[in-house]
């Protein structure tokens, strides 16, 4: 079971700019392929809950 | 945790044999009873089709959450992107998220524009002009949009100052396709039905003005909008009062699972999306958060309202609520100054083991570092078939 949200423009600077993290590290890829530039995109974020909490 | 289970009385007609010598008295009595069985199936067929109820009780005690770990809570975290990089992707704000069919759909309410990108979060199309309207003011082009997912259309709601009665259908590639008419009923909210007719909220707003009672109305149209059924499964407030603006919480989640309904002041929210067996869950709280018997019925007093600024952990209601398998999401509101609005999310297990997480004590860890799902007025929320859905005050 998938929950999602979103991160916008103004929040990806910050989460670049944190440490590792699989986040951090997803956005530093795509701008290091040129994939991306700061500002320019929104993040999605998919959650996976356990379904036996 | 218990289930209770409500039915509607049935109906039972007594069918009588006139005699001879009575046959006159006997004959109106007869006759009385057709009356009645007649009076019964008109208001049947009236009112659509009788509901079974059902109540699912949740004991909820904000002050006895869980917190955890990312991980423990999750099974994993993943990311994607929506690109914003061309001169065709400037949004000035995001009002509304839905992913459907590979397609993204953002409705940014300040340009009234529909940004449609494909999954891979390239831009396909926007939806920003209606065949015909040539908008003068803020709010008379696009009001929302819905997704028939089943036909595979996007129906946009024309702007609040448009005196159009229809709605537009656009295909996923923003091709206008056709007109579609709207039913002959105020403002209301809707969503698709799993059979693809479409279900209305009546908005009570109008109905307030003109009565002290409230009644709440789903009306459900077929595709051509023909009225098919007509629920009238809430109950009748007696004010109209209120603190908070529940409006937007109402058809709250549609994947087509679970679409609830959220009430003024009420601690019951009914998934509705089928109509014939509602299943409500009434949450159960502890006398210092919950409102007192009292206002049960005087919910517009000034006394009810000066009680509720004085206790501020009572809790009015619920909202944002989204079941996700055996997980149930749900926002409750207080008014207390000392907990942030964003420590009002939870998810409560309906597994039977009746956990209660607090959704602002789940901790970063391993497996993702950000947890922002729940702010003050922005949360989630999507489910399996892959939608977002946000509001930001």
């Amino acid at each position: 079971m998938v929950l999602f949200t979103y991160f916008l423009p103004s929040e990806i600077d910050n989460i670049i700019h944190q440490p590792n993290n699989k986040a951090s590290a997803y956005l530093k890829s795509l701008l290091r392929d040129n994939l991306i530039s700061h500002g320019q995109c929104i993040l999605v974020g998919k959650y996976h809950f356990r379904d036996d909490l | 945790m218990s289930i209770r289970f409500f039915s509607i009385p049935n109906i039972t007609l007594e069918l009588m044999t006139p005699d001879i010598n009575n046959s006159n008295r006997n004959f109106c009595k007869c006759l009385g009873i057709i009356k009645v069985a007649a009076t019964a199936c008109i208001l049947l067929s009236f009112v659509g089709q009788i509901i079974a109820k059902e109540k699912l009780e949740i004991r909820f005690d904000p002050s006895q959450y869980l917190g955890a770990s990312a991980d423990e809570v999750m099974d994993s975290v993943s990311y994607s992107l929506i690109k914003l990089n061309s001169s065709d992707t400037k949004i000035a704000r995001v009002e509304k998220v839905r992913i459907e069919d590979d397609h993204i759909f953002i409705w940014d309410n300040v340009q009234e524009v529909i940004f449609i990108f494909s999954s891979s979060g390239d831009f396909v199309s926007k939806i920003e002009k209606l065949p015909g309207i040539k908008p003068r003011v803020p709010m008379e082009n696009i009001r929302s949009f819905i997704i028939d997912e089943d036909r595979h259309f996007v129906i946009v709601e024309p702007g609040l100052f448009n005196n159009d009665t229809v709605y537009y259908r656009f295909i996923y590639d923003g091709k206008f396709n056709s007109i579609l008419s709207k039913p002959p009923i105020d403002y209301a909210n809707f969503i698709v039905k799993e059979n693809g007719n479409y279900l209305y909220y009546q908005n009570p707003v109008k109905w307030a003005r003109r009565s002290s009672e409230i009644l709440y109305h789903l009306l459900e149209y077929d595709s051509l909008i023909h009225l098919v059924n007509h629920y009238d499964p809430m109950d009748t407030l007696k004010c109209f009062d209120r603190i908070y603006s529940y409006n937007d919480n109402i058809f709250t989640s549609s994947d087509k699972k679970s679409v609830f309904y959220t009430d003024y002041y009420s601690y019951e929210v009914s998934d509705i999306l089928n109509c014939n067996n509602i299943l409500t869950y009434k949450f159960i709280l502890p006398l210092t958060y919950s409102i007192p018997t009292k206002f049960e019925n005087n919910k517009c007093d000034k006394e009810f309202i000066a009680y509720f600024l004085e206790h501020g952990d009572v809790v009015h209601g619920f909202s944002d609520v989204y079941r996700v398998g055996n997980n149930l999401f749900f926002k409750a509101f207080t008014n207390s100054s000392e907990r942030a609005p964003a420590t009002n999310n939870f998810l409560f297990s309906l597994n039977g083991n009746n956990t209660l997480l607090s959704l602002y004590d789940i901790r970063p860890s391993d497996i993702s570092h950000y947890m922002p799902l729940f702010g003050d007025y922005t949360g989630i929320v999507s489910t399996d078939n892959g939608f977002i859905y946000l509001f930001f005050a």
